[in-house]
């Protein structure tokens, strides 16, 4: 039996690697198709039918790219701070539930690497720790942009990550419980959250895009000010982890997003695993047609939206929601 | 508990090792020709002089103001999962609590600290 | 057992990496990894908010902080290393660090399992257990964390004042 469970667990985290790392590759292909529609043109579109094979090129090209490091970097740093952040990006989505769990030889399997009963804080702990790829990355590479870069976002992350914590905890005081497996099965006898908690929702999401450093708070990298902010110094493969890292995030904050919010693998006549990666995909395609849509922010504009709009409208939701549940209203 | 957190490791560990693995891989099959200015940072085709001597002070700032709330915030996750069991009671303490780490949002706020001038 | 083993050495590595590495940013990131192996120690003993706690407030945010410092102290490294302006202190450091962890030590040996005379809550480790003791008969400690936060935003304000309003006007908008 156990040497069932361990061979299960095998199976299981080379598929979630599997998953993330296609998801990522078809994220990006996604996005560049979308963009181009958005824009008028085609997009990529000649490698394989309809560009799909663009993701395999692109990683072809990538891997024989010349690695190069500026002179006077530091070395372990340098090689360090990518792997840090695609490590912590890939880390996040093993407490996801991606399906409800299946019966398989007797035994209960659920879809996710582990289920602890804090999943969603070993979640936002994992995510805590990708700050350090970009200041890091920003500092060994001896390059003033790179530095501002790296600084400026994870100023940003943290300055969004205290009104992501509370607009979360609404979530949890209605469900009773921080465990993401038990938050679905609440939604499925009590129905989705993302109607009584609408407000907590719109700030989840507006915090989750300014984490990934996406348009419209995409500063970190803004090419017009600071070239390519933290990663400008990067080449071939390490590169790339720094964009599979940002894609492989976006992919944990619509998981988190559909699985607080949106009931998770729930869903009536389709498998439940084919659910949750429809409302990923939905969520995938408003990244891309806000990224599409919006103008970037100012850098003043979005420290102040941060900490003076979002913590008191997250602030004030929480407090209506407390009130709700602990039976005062 | 421990089987599930003995998973996570596992996994953990392949992850890492998988980042790794990907991060230096054009190190391994990438060409390599050195020379040339290709190891000069690239400052928008300017020629790097010093390197960066200071900073604005603003980030240190918004990096303790984050610390500070941040340890209110966790805080607050006990109570949450807990709150049905806690009733008015829990629901009072609580805004003690913020009563007084309002107190200090909003005295930081209004001495402009939350201020990016 | 295996895994105290193994997690006490990775900690104590850390801690050692710290004071010996002679780039503060490697410094920094040894005593990341002193957390990190704290963390998994509390998972061992079945605390698992604080192993969270543990890095979502010194990982996520105390160290972030460090880094900033640090990556600002050594972001121009052509300065030559000033001389040390207290002779000495390194071999006092040790010795006080040798005497203080040696003590500890031998204080555990003499008064062994004396520390918890009343037992430990149920499900003392995970939130709900958590949440039924630190907002019921302990808020006490949870009030004096509240005023230590704002002795502590005080403090910031107070050494590290923002530009007053009128100054504002003039540049606005200019980044750093």
């Amino acid at each position: 039996m156990i040497v069932l469970e361990i061979v299960l667990l095998v199976i299981k985290i080379i598929l979630l690697i599997a998953i993330l790392m296609g998801g990522f590759a078809y994220t990006m292909l996604l996005e560049r198709r979308l963009l181009g529609f958005f824009q008028l043109r085609l997009g990529p579109n000649r490698v394989g039918p309809g560009g799909l094979l663009q993701p395999i090129a692109d990683g072809l090209k990538m891997v024989l790219k010349e690695d190069l490091m500026p002179l006077g970097a530091d070395p372990f740093v340098y090689r360090l701070a990518p792997v840090i952040s695609l490590f912590t990006a890939l880390c996040v989505d093993a407490v996801i539930p991606f399906g409800a769990p299946i019966h398989l030889f007797g035994l209960t399997v659920t879809l996710d690497i582990a289920n602890p009963s804090i999943g969603l804080l070993i979640a936002f702990a994992f995510s805590s720790l990708g700050v350090y790829g970009l200041v890091l990355g920003g500092w060994a590479s001896q390059n003033k942009y790179s530095l501002l870069g790296g600084i400026r976002a994870s100023a940003q992350i943290i300055s969004y990550e205290l009104a992501m914590g509370l607009a979360v905890m609404g979530v949890l005081m209605t469900t009773h419980t921080a465990n993401l497996e038990g938050i679905v099965l609440y939604q499925k006898a009590h129905g989705w959250l993302w109607l009584p908690q609408i407000g907590a929702f719109l700030i989840y999401f507006i915090t989750g895009i300014a984490e990934t450093n996406r348009t419209p708070f995409d500063l970190p990298e803004a090419e017009s000010e600071l070239v390519a902010g933290y990663h400008t110094e990067y080449s071939g493969m390490r590169f790339a982890s720094y964009i599979i890292a940002e894609y492989i995030n976006m992919i944990t904050v619509s998981g988190i997003a559909v699985t607080l919010f949106f009931g998770g693998w729930l869903g009536p006549w389709l498998p439940p695993i084919i659910w949750f990666f429809i409302k990923i995909g939905i969520f995938l395609f408003i990244f891309i047609w806000i990224r599409a849509t919006l103008p970037r922010f100012r850098y003043d504009q979005l420290m102040n939206f941060g900490w003076k709009v979002l913590v008191p409208a997250a602030l004030i939701y929480f407090l209506g929601t407390a009130a709700f549940v602990s039976g005062i209203l | 508990m421990i089987t599930q957190y003995g998973a996570l490791l596992i996994y953990v560990l392949v992850a890492f090792l998988v980042a790794y693995l990907v991060a230096s891989s054009s190190q391994h099959m990438g060409p390599k020709a050195p020379g040339g200015l290709k190891r000069v940072t690239y400052e928008s085709g300017i020629v790097p002089e010093a390197p960066v001597k200071y900073f604005s002070v603003r980030f240190y700032r918004v990096a303790m103001f984050f610390m500070i709330f941040d340890v209110a915030v966790m805080s607050l996750y006990p109570w949450a999962t807990s709150l049905r069991s806690l009733h008015q009671a829990g629901m009072l303490r609580v805004l003690a609590f913020l009563a007084i780490v309002g107190l200090a949002f909003f005295y930081v706020w209004n001495r402009g600290g939350f201020q990016w001038d | 057992m295996i895994a105290f083993v193994i997690l006490a050495i990775l900690a104590l590595g850390g801690g050692v990496g710290v004071v010996v590495a002679r780039q503060p940013v490697h410094s920094a990131l040894f005593l990341i990894l002193n957390i990190l192996a704290l963390a998994i120690f509390y998972i061992l003993l079945s605390a698992e908010f604080l192993a969270a706690a543990q890095v979502i407030v010194y990982a996520g945010a105390i160290m972030v902080l460090f880094l900033f410092v640090v990556t600002l102290l050594t972001a121009g490294k052509d300065d030559a290393e000033p001389q040390e302006g207290l002779a000495g202190q390194r071999l006092t450091a040790g010795i006080l660090a040798v005497l203080a962890g040696g003590g500890l030590a031998v204080l555990g040996v003499l008064y062994p399992s004396q520390s918890i005379p009343f037992g430990l809550p149920p499900n003392f480790g995970n939130l709900h257990g958590m949440g039924l003791n630190l907002w019921n008969q302990d808020f006490v400690y949870l009030a004096a964390v509240a005023l230590m936060l704002l002795t502590a935003a005080i403090g910031v304000l107070v050494l590290n004042r923002p530009q007053r309003r009128q100054h504002r006007a003039g540049v606005k908008g200019e980044d750093s």
